[in-house]
């Protein structure tokens, strides 16, 4: 279903700086947002922890 | 809207006692016109008059939105408030702006009519100051509002600008359509819907006052 | 569970971002080139010139079509043709259509103008066969003439500010909320985070839309009502952010920043929704340009353009509520510090 060898897109060359800046963005981004989410799941446990919850 | 021609009367009234206040702001806009004049050296096309003249008119606006008069001061704001509501003074507010860049309006025009004169305003003029005064209307309304939130941050002409700026740009772009429209000598039928959406514009403006100021003033 | 839908944001933008990087651009004409004497050039994108078994090539003049002769394949995206144009034509400038068993028709408007014929728009025509063939290729992305490869940044630049739209009507109930109540409530601090994650879609779109200006326009910026919009709504959310750095009282910034968002959103609704509708743009749907709906008639965009926009929608909230879990548990702090609950 993909071509990849269809498409002029790869095979011209420019694709990968496109994909490589694309990709460092999203990842950085990504992988903060996870590392956010577990680091405030921890503190909000940590201060509310489960037992006390009503 | 009790109270609304009295405190019209006292903002009128007031801008004449300190007279200094409104002269200064039209001696800033002839003065910017003049060095206008100055740096194209006597020769400017319609569209580089179009735009000089609604920068200093832009720069003025922000001058004289940027004043802070008696009743801006909380003290002053708190004993206002027994006897006229937030709505009203907010409404006189706006209408005494509109009048006071009415005036730094003609006299950016006159200074450029003077020094700059182009031979569109043989026949255009009556048209380029009914756009004027429409954007002179919205600009005032607009800014108002900004300059109060400012004002209460206890911000000045900064944070003014940094707020009131992104907002008067439909102001900016629609009036400078209708003044580029005027320069090259656009029949009415055609730039006359500028001025509709610069009166909806103002509309606008006025009707978020009469939403958001009881919440300014609530303290 | 709670959170479960976390992680379905970030999914959805690798299926997107998987997809927009691998599917390839379906096959189109860029240019016409005379070379004199009749003889013409004809450079196509991803095209198939040298492997389809029919390849033939006709113009046309409102209803009348003039077949090539001498189709040469001069590579599989290059063909030279002749054309021999009778004295009048109904109209100077002719569309060029190539036709192959594999490409399908391929259109380019106003690719020959023949500056030396006359015009005549009632002057007879004969009828000329010409073949039908539907295109055999496999899932691919729709060509657009100026915009080419570019159309992969559909999925990034639009789902951007859709995703902008949703932070800043969140901002804006938010706001609302806090206006009808005293004090400082839950809600100047929802509006707030929302706001935040705008102002950083918008200038992701924003640059998005200014490399793909860069490549469509040829320039970083044109002085387009949807550009200029865009640029000054992010402003005012960012000026939204000054204000409340500006005011030390809590209630009066919680105040203050909810009048003032309610500003912005009027702004953004004027400049994005209602302005551009009424101008001349150089945006796709606008001012007289096709909009993309009007090529995409096997909807090969869609399948990745709307989870594109559920994506970043998505993690855009997942942004938010990170935004705002991490403000309270701060506030958390500096009351336990101070001994304050």
């Amino acid at each position: 279903m993909l071509a990849l060898s269809e498409s002029v897109f790869l095979g011209s060359g420019k694709a990968g700086v496109v994909l490589a800046v694309a990709g460092v963005v999203l990842i950085g981004l990504l992988a903060w947002m996870l590392w956010a989410e577990r680091r405030l799941t921890r503190l909000e446990r940590k201060i509310n922890p489960p037992s006390n919850r009503p | 809207m009790s109270g609304f021609l009295p405190l019209l009367r006292y903002f009128v009234v007031r801008e004449f006692r300190d007279a200094h206040q409104l002269w200064s702001l039209i001696l800033f806009a002839l003065t910017a016109v003049y060095a206008c004049y100055r740096i194209a050296q006597g020769r400017v096309d319609p569209s580089a008059w179009v735009t000089l003249h609604w920068v200093v008119v832009l720069f003025s606006a922000f001058n004289a939105a940027a004043r802070v008069h008696a009743d801006d001061h909380a003290e002053v704001r708190t004993w206002m408030r027994a006897w006229v509501s937030p709505r009203t003074w907010a409404a006189a507010r706006m209408v005494h702006a509109t009048a006071v860049l009415w005036a730094v309006v003609l006299a950016v025009f006159a200074g450029f009519a003077l020094f700059l004169p182009q031979p569109f305003l043989a026949h255009g003029s009556g048209a380029w100051l009914a756009g004027m005064a429409a954007t002179g209307w919205a600009l005032a309304a607009l800014l108002t509002l900004v300059s109060d939130v400012a004002l209460r941050a206890g911000g000045g002409f900064g944070l003014t600008a940094v707020l009131g700026l992104p907002l008067v740009v439909p102001v900016v772009m629609v009036s400078t359509a209708f003044c580029h429209g005027v320069a090259r000598g656009a029949p009415w039928g055609e730039v006359w819907v500028y001025l509709a959406f610069l009166a909806a514009l103002a509309g606008l403006a006025h009707a978020m006052a009469a939403l958001v100021f009881p919440y300014l003033w609530r303290d | 569970m709670k959170g479960i839908w976390k992680p379905v944001g970030p999914l959805l933008l690798l299926y997107v971002a998987v997809m927009t990087a691998l599917v390839p651009l379906g096959p189109g004409l860029i240019e016409c080139v005379s070379e004199g004497t009749g003889t013409y050039r004809v450079q196509g994108h991803g095209t198939h010139f040298l492997e389809a078994q029919d390849v033939q090539v006709v113009v046309r003049a409102g209803d009348a079509v003039y077949p090539a002769e001498d189709v040469v394949r001069q590579g599989t995206d290059v063909l030279a043709f002749r054309l021999a144009l009778p004295d009048t034509l109904p109209s100077r400038s002719l569309d060029l259509f190539v036709l192959s068993d594999i490409d399908g028709s391929l259109l380019l408007s106003n690719a020959v103008f023949a500056e030396h014929h006359a015009v005549d728009p009632e002057v007879a025509v004969a009828e000329v066969d010409v073949p039908d063939y539907a295109p055999q290729l496999g899932f691919h992305f729709p060509f657009q003439p100026r915009v080419e490869e570019t159309i992969r940044n559909l999925m990034w630049h639009v789902p951007l500010w859709f995703s902008m739209f949703v932070l800043a009507g969140i901002a804006f109930v938010a706001s609302i909320r806090q206006l009808g109540a005293a004090g400082v409530t839950a809600s100047d601090e929802r509006a707030r985070s929302a706001s935040a994650v705008a102002v950083g879609l918008g200038v992701a779109g924003l640059i998005t839309g200014s490399i793909w200006a860069r490549f469509t326009w040829g320039t970083w910026w044109v002085d387009d009502p949807q550009l200029n919009g865009a640029l000054v709504t992010t402003a005012a959310y960012a000026g939204y952010h000054i204000l409340r750095e500006s005011v030390d009282r809590p209630a009066l910034r919680a105040r203050l920043g909810a009048v003032y968002n309610l500003f912005a959103f009027v702004l953004l609704v004027i400049l994005l929704l209602i302005m551009p509708r009424f101008s001349e743009s150089l945006h796709p749907g606008k001012g007289g340009n096709p909009g993309f709906n009007t090529y995409d008639l096997d909807s090969s965009l869609r399948l990745v353009f709307y989870p594109a926009v559920l994506g970043w929608i998505l993690t855009g909230l997942w942004m938010q509520q990170l935004i705002l879990r991490m403000a309270r548990l701060r506030e958390r702090w500096e009351h336990t510090s101070q001994g304050i609950g």
